[in-house]
């Protein structure tokens, strides 16, 4: 089993090295100086300011020193943002995210699953067909559609919430609903699937033809083996809640980690933009190196190569 | 002679789905004596694993039991509630199924399952069940038990499995045990084991079985008695001497027929019984079988004949062929007088 | 036991074979595709999803080609005029009053003239004065004004002075009328509420129409959708149906540089394409074709390791088909069903990332229009004028659904697992 672990957490190194290499490569490919960009310099200033950031050198020179400088922590300085390091700006960001996405996440593994189940129990009657509709709603209305008219209901119609900021728990409920939406339905109707298989195994049968009752054979013998396949999508819902991030931010005006990137794309800070997106990358990599160790634990069956 | 112990009456169960009442089973009666074994033969769709289905109450949506009785230790279990059944599962009536990998729950070992059942009908505590749940696997011929029971399903081979199964089955004591196709799954050399074992269990316990297949050969092994069914009812009922040796039935004849002889030097056509089984969902009002049968009559096609009993009063038959007015049939009296396998 | 039995003579005659039943199986077997197809039409709600689509494609596709205005005509005097119209009436002329209290001559069924010119701007009094045939039109837009300006004074002081109560100011501001016609003194009030004929969804901030402009954007989002989706099924099953069916060392290679490029979310790479190659309809088709064929080649990968081992295969290499035989005419009408299904969700999957990189600033710029940068443009102003954000964005949640529903059903009619 460890060396399982090992190597998970080995291929997950690679593949950091990878999405950093793979940015760096692309923000060289990119036609034109970052320092075109901006007014126009008289050239010994011009000199100066390419020498500070590295930019005379040859571009092997300077990938070598970006890895240095990562490993060490330092993530570069940001072109448009005179002064400040790539780091101080994340790191003002990105507590705000975090908030969101932790209650994001915290609401669509609660409520997805509970729904789920509920859904599956009562396949076809009542509940499951609502839950049904409001999840494909939920799956198929984008983001930033939701996010723009939850504004515009609760707060031009309604009042009920501010409508942008993150100071009050009610500015809270937006952001947190909108980020999650996508994956509440996801989650949804993946228990739902899930849970409905599992109900038709033989091993169920086996339960009951053992006199458990209900209650037991749905908690002990289904729940355990219903969730194995919501635990593999917890990964790719953390991208999911970090890409629903930009959107949601940039409507609800919260200055998160999410709408710094975008405003970064739109002001082609590239330093900024690589150094969030290796940010991003690691951030996922690891989160997924996590569920993976977590599911050794669930599930006993896997092979371990 | 031996007290019984099940005795069904004129059961009948349907599959009410959207294209109509499937009557999977139309008025079966037999029973089960004290320390017997029954085997059911038949083949897929004859209606013996919804006979079992419906003793246990374990028929799902949209299957249900239409009329009938179901006497087990005098009272009856069709008029019993779900609660009252679970008391009985796994606890007075066991059952094991047909495919042992898809029968065991992949996340939990071998230990707890067999444990579970034990606690919750023998009230004991987890670590005495534990203890429990090892005899049970020595008792099974499992070897290695105490690293065993931490295994879990996925680690066991095939015929290890069934024998889990077994284990979870007799872990408390049932008084009858019902195995619905125990060894289809498993390699030749395996059924053997496992048909032995429950053999053995039977009589070392005092348990009675009720064996379900579509083998014939199976049956010969363990059973005292046997049931035949077809088309949702039974055809022929006997002991193994009647069925085997003096079969009155003429799909019985044609199962026996259709055994291949493995030791032989001529060689032979295998006889199937040619035809597909009748459409459950309206059924033949006649005999079911008469699509299928040499000998049948216009009578045969027009009502379900009665049951007429042989010589003891223990071995019968529903055939038209049996009625006093019937007309003889040369081939038909000779295979009565017994059916040489594979010929 | 024997009740009532007519034992006639014939009864006891053997049965002819033609009265027995035996051979004949009562339903008939259609081959996988009638019976997929038969059951996807019965489907009624993939059924209307289809139709939906293929109405939504046909409108995008044609209607633009025939509409008197394009998309990228402008009228600023016509800036941002709704779908429907509160219009006044003096002297048997007609007009509407725009949202910056500028009046525009109308006719009384809708139809848009011209921005009637103001004949002297009060700036100081905020009003703007009008001639209608030699009758005076006063605009008075000071009392909301004046209410807000004492309101913000009042905010000002407070900050410094807790003890001041806005409650009342409040009051007043929320209270106070926007504006106020007056024609001779006599206020005006709206005599109608009209549809807008020249343009029937109204107009964007630079006076485009909303209409033809949702429809252009709708070609833009579906060719990316469709064309993206296109290049990553040919990729995706190529390079998938090449890893099953070669196997060994090159399909472990193969899928390992999958696994590495999955491991980040496909997203970024798309966003990092796009600032890389900047914004148009190539880049963001490139850019979705470069991402989104992985899922495509896992599952073309492992259908083709599951048929592989089937026995069809090995009959037909042992009849002498060469490798590329087997793959077009064996595996691959066998493992249609699923790709089908796989495409299929893929259209509105690339219609959404599209409209997502448009509305956060990638993908899709001006002067073209996709109905994500759609809602971005109408995203500055859409607290007073909601129309703009939320037309673009019910069609693209509508042909999202459209697509999904569809999908979900095509997925049911071709799995042979269907309990019914």
């Amino acid at each position: 089993m460890f060396k399982y672990i090992v190597k998970r957490i080995i291929s997950s190194i690679i593949t950091i090295w990878f999405i950093m290499t793979l940015t760096f490569i692309l923000m060289k490919s990119i036609p034109g100086d970052p320092l075109s960009m901006g007014k126009a310099l008289q050239p010994e200033v011009e000199a100066a300011v390419r020498a500070k950031y590295g930019l005379d050198k040859p571009n092997i020179e300077q990938y070598f020193t970006y890895m240095k400088n990562f490993v060490h922590g330092d993530f570069g300085v940001s072109y448009k943002k005179i002064g400040l390091t790539t780091n101080q700006i994340i790191g003002d960001g990105f507590p705000y995210s975090l908030k969101i996405g932790a209650w994001s996440s915290l609401l669509v593994i609660v409520v997805g699953i509970l729904f789920g189940i509920i859904s599956a129990l009562k396949q076809n009657k009542l509940p499951d067909r609502v839950m049904m509709i409001i999840s494909t709603l939920g799956a198929t209305i984008p983001s930033f559609v939701f996010a723009t008219m939850f504004i515009y209901v609760f707060n031009r119609k309604l009042g009920w919430v501010p409508a942008f900021g993150a100071n009050s728990w009610k500015s809270y409920i937006g952001p947190v609903l909108c980020i999650g939406m996508f994956s509440l339905a996801y989650v949804t109707r993946l228990t739902r699937t899930s849970v409905l298989d599992v109900m038709q195994q033989d091993y169920i049968r086996t339960a009951r033809a053992k006199g458990l009752s209900e209650g037991v054979v749905i908690v002990k013998h289904a729940l355990r083996n219903a969730l194995i396949p919501v635990v593999s999508y917890i990964g790719p819902m953390i991208a999911a809640l970090l890409t629903g991030s930009f959107v949601v931010e940039k409507v609800f005006g919260i200055a998160g980690i999410g709408s710094l990137f975008t405003t970064s794309i739109t002001n082609r800070d590239y330093t900024l933009i690589m150094g969030i997106t290796v940010f991003f990358g690691i951030f996922i990599v690891i989160a997924t190196l996590l569920v993976d160790i977590l599911y050794v634990f669930i599930d006993p069956r896997i092979k371990y190569d | 002679m031996s007290e019984k112990l099940l005795e069904v009456k004129n059961l009948r169960t349907s599959f009410f789905t959207h294209l109509g009442e499937v009557k999977a089973i139309r008025g079966i009666s037999f029973d089960v004596e004290k320390g017997e074994s029954l085997g059911i033969v038949g083949e897929s769709g004859s209606g013996k694993s919804v006979a079992s289905l419906s003793i246990m109450k374990l028929l799902l949506y949209p299957g249900k039991i239409v009329g009938g009785e179901i006497i087990f230790n005098g009272e009856d279990l069709v008029k019993k509630s779900n609660r009252a059944m679970m008391n009985i599962r796994g606890n007075e009536i066991a059952m094991i199924f047909q495919d042992p990998m898809t029968s065991l729950n992949p996340v939990y070992t071998i230990g707890n399952q067999i444990a579970e059942a034990i606690v919750k009908h023998q009230k004991l505590s987890k670590r005495e069940a534990n203890k429990k749940a090892l005899e049970m696997l020595k008792l099974v011929n499992i070897p290695d038990s105490e690293k065993r029971i931490k295994n879990y399903p996925h680690e066991f081979s095939g015929g290890m499995r069934q024998r889990a199964m077994i284990a979870i089955a007799l872990s408390c004591e049932p008084e009858l045990l019902i195995a619905d196709e125990p060894t289809t799954a498993l390699d030749v050399t395996i059924q053997a084991q496992i048909l032995d074992l429950i053999k053995t269990l039977n009589s070392k316990l005092d348990t009675s079985t009720m064996l379900i297949t579509h083998d014939l050969g199976v049956v010969a092994d363990v059973c005292s008695r046997v049931v035949v069914m077809y088309g949702g009812l039974i055809m022929e009922k006997g002991s193994i001497r009647d069925i085997y040796y003096e079969p009155m039935h003429p799909y019985t004849m044609g199962l026996l027929k259709s055994i291949p002889k493995v030791v032989s030097d001529e060689k032979q056509r295998l006889i199937p019984i040619p035809g597909t089984p009748p459409d459950l969902l309206n059924p033949p009002k006649g005999c079911p079988f008469a699509a299928r049968c040499d000998y049948a009559m216009r009578i045969c096609n027009q009502e379900q004949p009665p049951y007429f009993k042989s010589g003891n009063g223990k071995h019968e038959a529903m055939c038209w062929l049996l009625h006093p007015e019937a007309p003889g049939n040369e081939s038909y009296e000779q295979l009565k007088g017994g059916v040489r396998i594979g010929k | 036991m024997e009740s009532n039995l007519k034992l006639s003579s014939n009864m006891w005659e053997p049965l002819p074979k033609s009265e027995k039943d035996a051979e004949e199986v009562s339903r008939q077997s259609l081959t996988f595709w009638q019976d997929a197809s038969r059951r996807l039409k019965q489907n009624k709600v993939s059924m209307v999803s289809l139709v939906i689509i293929a109405i939504i494609i046909i409108a995008c596709v044609f209607v633009p080609m025939f509409y008197p205005i394009t998309y990228g005509e402008q009228v600023l005097d016509f800036a941002n005029i709704g779908i429907t119209m509160d219009i006044y009436e003096i002297n048997g002329n007609y007009f509407y009053m725009n949202g910056e209290y500028y009046l525009i001559d109308v006719d009384p069924d809708g139809t848009l003239l011209q921005k009637h010119p103001i004949l002297k701007d009060d700036g100081e009094n905020k009003k703007y004065i009008y001639d209608f045939g030699g009758q005076e039109v006063i605009v008075d837009y000071s009392p909301y004004f004046n209410a807000k300006l004492e309101y913000m004074k009042l905010e000002n002081k407070s900050k410094k002075n807790p003890s001041i109560d806005l409650t009342e100011a409040k009051h007043n501001l929320d209270n106070a009328k926007k504006v106020e016609i007056t024609a001779s003194g006599k206020e005006l009030t709206p005599v109608d509420k009209v549809h807008n004929k020249t343009y029937i969804l109204g107009t964007d901030n630079l006076g485009r129409d909303m209409f033809v402009r949702i429809l252009h954007g709708g070609r833009i989002s579906l060719i990316v959708g469709f064309v993206a989706t296109f290049v990553n099924f040919i990729i995706g099953v190529l390079y998938g149906g090449i890893s099953g069916y070669v196997g060994g060392r090159t399909d472990n290679i193969m899928m390992r540089i999958v696994d590495v490029i999955n491991a980040i979310p496909t997203l970024l790479y798309v966003i990092l394409l796009m600032v890389v190659m900047d914004n148009g309809i190539m880049p963001i088709i490139i850019a979705l074709s470069i991402t989104y064929w992985l899922s495509m080649a896992r599952l073309v990968r492992s259908q083709v390791l599951g048929l592989k081992e089937q026995e069809f295969v090995l009959a037909a290499q042992s009849l002498g088909a060469s490798t590329k035989r087997i793959m077009f005419s064996h595996l691959i009408p066998n493992m249609m069903g699923p790709i089908m299904v796989s495409a299929t969700m893929q259209i509105p999957s690339a219609i959404f990332t599209e409209s997502f990189l448009s509305f956060v600033g990638l993908g899709i710029s001006a002067p073209e229009a996709s109905w994500g940068s759609l809602c971005n443009d109408a995203l500055l102003t859409y607290m007073t004028y909601p129309y703009q954000l939320f037309l673009p964005a019910f069609a693209i949640s509508i042909t999202i659904l459209a697509f999904n529903l569809f999908s979900d059903g095509l997925r049911d009619a071709l799995d042979p697992k269907q309990r019914k």
